[in-house]
């Protein structure tokens, strides 16, 4: 049995929660307020893993986009898993944002980008409007899709679990480099 | 029993027993005569039957009557009286209820016709006319034997006194045997006798005395009853004395006292006669069951009439008989109408009950039913049901309820997280577990190592304390140090100089010698001298011990001696003689008063001689204004005294000298200036004479 901690981060109002309770296939709330500092969401979740079925405890933390909790941070990334990114294509300043986010989250911490996944968001009421912002350039190692739940929910669950069987894979590969190094020091 | 026996059983009675014995003798007179029953029962009929005997038909009925209660009753009575009287009038009861006979007879003829009643009647009237006539030989007989009692009383009296004179003699005579059976001696008789008689003279004595009280208690009544009439009379004079309305009034009292004594005496009376005859009602109503029957009839015929009183009473309060009845009729329909609807309502619940008892079957049915999975599982959903009403009921509340647990939630989540992500900043920033530890080890060490170099500084401290001390006591020993040195300095010169002096010893040897040798001499010098100093003083002493022995020899030595002591205590007499008068004299010492004595006498001089002298000033002013008021009278009176005198010595003169005119003038100027001179003179001389 495995636990993860993922991370939801993105710029505020980009679908995050929606997102969230969609993965962690919670009751969908009619009128969804801005997420105040953080919902941790714990769900059961069967994954592939190098072809046997495992159940992994998926601790998925519906972080708030808002700067006022930038003091919440550190504890965010506190032995973090794995982070997917959500953006909202159809605006423009969510570039930077998420740039930033990036930098503080993967780059302090050393977490590797296949523990990453970029997701741009599309609202339902931005369906038809022109693409403005793409993911800027330090994801370029990130794998980025484009996730629609409205139309497409079951694409975004299946990228949703190989995301988790990589994140595993990196889990377990430090563990060995862990026990390795130890190991070696003997 | 006859009179004769009965005396002969009353014959040794006391006396007292005499009354009783006649009571016995009145009960036995009684039955005396073989008809005495009869006798009692005889008077009473004489009243009644007396009444009833006209009448025939009430004939028959009273021939009935005795099979009554009543006269049975009646001779039941007298029976229980004189018990003794059953037996012996046995055969007189039977002739006396000759009724019964009669009724007996009764039957025995069928036809009862007028001349069967009219014989009937005339056997009857001679019975009794015999009866009557008997009756009356009896009450003859009986007068007679009343008189005969009343002899038969006295002689019985007197017979009773003999009996008991012969009574004390027989005790006498009995006394006297029992003496002579015992032996006794005549003189203890006598003795007894004399005793006897001693008591006797003594009761007698007693009885004098008793005499000359009771004497006296009546003089004294006598007095006391002379007192009351004094009392009397002044009471009198009293009311004479009185002022005539007081009297008035008083008599006016009086009378009314009187009259209300009289009509209280009278009332009295009354109650008496009344109580007499209440008592005599009473027993009247006692004899006779029948009164008091009625009696009790009477009673409670009152009390009867007196709750049918009330009850009309009650009646006539209330309305008259027509609107009772309407009152009472419209009652009763209310009553039924009442009584109506209890009856409805009584049937409405007994349908009710009925229903309810369906229900209740049906609901025990229901209870089997229930039993079964179909109704657990309605049970079920319904709870479910319950629950999910419940929940929507509540829904609001528990929305707002969550929200803001919610918020609260969310608030301690931001703080939380805060503190968390500053405690990492810090936690990255933490030293490792090993670091950790070895800087406690560092930290305890290093405690370890500052408690020592503390405990080392205290030790310090103290040691330097001691030390400081030990200065100060240094330096005092360094001020002796360098007092000894001085005094040691000034010895070693001392030292040094008799160093100097010592150096020659054979000076010191040689000076010595001579020093030893001429004390030596001395000292041989002063032996010399003490020995004949002891010598002189021993044969000084031998002289006073002589001159002392023929100092002891002399006599006049012993008498002066003793005339000295004398004169000593002489002395010590004289001393507290004159204490004594000291003191005595102190005690009574008067100068002081003399003293003040003195003073007050000396102010008082002085006040009578200022007072005397202010007088004499005033007396000086008074002659002084008196002579001033006076003075022109006087020197007009001189005057003329004067002028008459020169006038008549110069016109002497004249005539005698035949000298001119002229010059006797002149001459009587001169010789009443003169006179006025003198004059003037002798008073005042007169006022300076005077005394002050």
């Amino acid at each position: 049995m495995f636990k993860v901690k993922l991370l939801v981060l993105g710029p505020m109002g980009c679908g995050k929660t929606v997102l969230s309770n969609f993965l962690s296939r919670a009751t969908e709330m009619s009128n969804i307020s801005p997420t105040v500092g953080v919902r941790i969401l714990e769900f059961e979740q069967s994954v592939d893993l190098e072809g046997r079925n495992t159940s992994v405890d998926v601790e998925l933390w519906d972080c708030s986009g808002d700067h006022v909790y930038e003091s919440c941070w550190p504890a965010f990334a506190q032995g973090v898993n794995g982070i997917l990114f959500v953006f909202n294509p159809h605006r423009s300043n969510h570039d930077k944002e998420l740039e930033n986010l990036f930098s503080y989250f993967v780059g302090q911490s050393g977490l590797s980008p296949k523990c990453c996944l970029c997701l741009s968001n599309q609202l339902p009421e931005s369906l038809n409007a022109r693409l403005t912002s793409e993911p800027p350039p330090s994801f370029h190692n990130v794998h980025c899709i484009e996730s629609n739940l409205e139309t497409n929910p079951d694409a975004v669950r299946d990228e949703f679990k190989l995301f988790l069987s990589s994140v595993l894979v990196a889990i377990s590969d430090k563990q060995n480099q862990e026990e390795l190094s130890i190991m070696n020091r003997r | 029993m006859s009179l004769e026996q009965r005396f002969s059983i009353e014959k040794f009675r006391p006396y007292p027993d005499v009354t009783a014995f006649i009571l016995q003798n009145c009960s036995g007179n009684m039955s005396l005569p073989p008809k005495t029953g009869r006798l009692k029962t005889g008077f009473r009929p004489v009243g009644t039957s007396s009444g009833r005997q006209p009448g025939t038909a009430s004939r028959l009925a009273t021939a009935m009557n005795p099979g009554t209660a009543h006269p049975g009753a009646r001779t039941g009575t007298v029976g229980a009286l004189n018990a003794q009287l059953t037996v012996v009038d046995r055969p007189t009861t039977q002739q006396g209820l000759g009724t019964m006979k009669t009724g007996v007879r009764g039957p025995q003829r069928q036809v009862q016709d007028k001349t069967y009643y009219l014989g009937v009647i005339r056997a009857k009237n001679n019975e009794l006319t015999a009866e009557i006539a008997r009756l009356k030989k009896e009450v003859e007989c009986v007068n007679e034997e009343n008189s005969r009692f009343l002899s038969y009383e006295k002689r019985a009296e007197a017979l009773a006194a003999e009996i008991r004179d012969l009574q004390g003699e027989l005790g006498d005579y009995n006394t006297l045997v029992d003496k002579l059976t015992t032996d006794e001696d005549i003189r203890d008789v006598e003795n007894d006798y004399n005793d006897l008689k001693a008591q006797n003279a003594k009761e007698i004595k007693n009885l004098e005395r008793l005499f000359e009280m009771k004497n006296e208690r009546e003089s004294q009544i006598k007095l006391l009853e002379r007192e009351l009439e004094q009392e009397k009379e002044l009471a009198d004079s009293l009311i004479n004395d009185m002022e005539p309305e007081m009297k008035k009034t008083y008599f006016k009292l009086k009378d009314k006292n009187e009259h209300f004594l009289d009509i209280m005496e009278k009332n009295q009376q009354e109650i008496d006669a009344m109580n007499i005859k209440i008592q005599n009602l009473e027993e009247e109503l006692m004899m006779s069951p029948t009164k008091q029957k009625a009696v009790r009839l009477y009673k409670r015929m009152h009390d009867l009439e007196a709750q049918k009183n009330s009850l009309l009473e009650e009646l006539n309060s209330k309305e008259s008989p027509e609107e009772e009845r309407n009152r009472l009729l419209q009652q009763l329909k209310s009553d039924n109408q009442e009584i109506a609807s209890i009856e409805r309502q009584i049937q409405s619940l007994q349908n009710e009950y009925q229903i309810l008892q369906d229900e209740m079957r049906q609901l025990e049915s229901d209870i089997q039913e229930s039993q079964s999975e179909g109704y657990q599982k309605y049970q079920k959903l319904k709870k479910k049901e319950a629950a999910i009403d419940e929940f929507l009921e509540n829904f609001d509340q528990n929305h707002e309820h969550e929200q803001t647990a919610m918020k609260q939630a969310e608030v301690n989540i931001v703080s939380l997280l805060g503190k968390i992500s500053a405690n990492l900043s810090h936690s990255t920033q933490m030293p490792s577990s090993e670091e950790f530890l070895t800087m406690k080890q560092d930290l305890n060490f290093k405690e370890d190592e500052m408690k020592k170099s503390e405990n080392t500084a205290s030790t310090l401290t103290a040691e330097n304390k001691k030390l400081q001390e030990d200065l100060q006591k240094v330096e005092q020993l360094e001020n002796k140090a360098h007092q000894e040195i001085k005094l040691l300095e000034t010895k070693i010169e001392k030292m040094k100089e008799e160093l100097e002096q010592y150096q020659d010893i054979q000076g010191l040897k040689q000076r010595s010698e001579q020093r030893k040798e001429k004390l030596l001499y001395d000292k041989e010098i002063l032996q010399t001298r003490k020995n004949y100093l002891k010598n002189l003083v021993e044969s000084i002493a031998s002289k006073y011990e002589s001159l002392k022995a023929e100092l002891a020899d002399n006599e006049t030595n012993t008498q002066l001696s003793n005339y000295e002591k004398k004169w000593q205590q002489l002395e010590q007499n004289n001393q507290t003689m004159k204490e004594y008068i000291g003191s005595k004299t102190a005690e009574c010492d008067y100068k002081s008063m003399q003293k003040e004595a003195f003073e007050c006498v000396d102010a008082y001089n002085q006040q009578l001689q200022m007072r005397l002298e202010i007088n004499n000033l005033l007396y000086y002013l008074n002659l002084s204004l008196s002579l001033f008021l006076s003075l022109p009278l006087f020197i007009y009176m001189f005057v003329l005294i004067s002028l008459s005198f020169s006038l008549s010595s110069s016109l002497y003169i004249s005539f005698c000298s035949n000298l001119p005119l002229y010059s006797t003038l002149y001459i009587t100027v001169l010789i009443s200036l003169l006179i006025f001179i003198y004059l003037f003179v002798l008073i005042s001389l007169s006022l300076s004479l005077s005394p002050p």
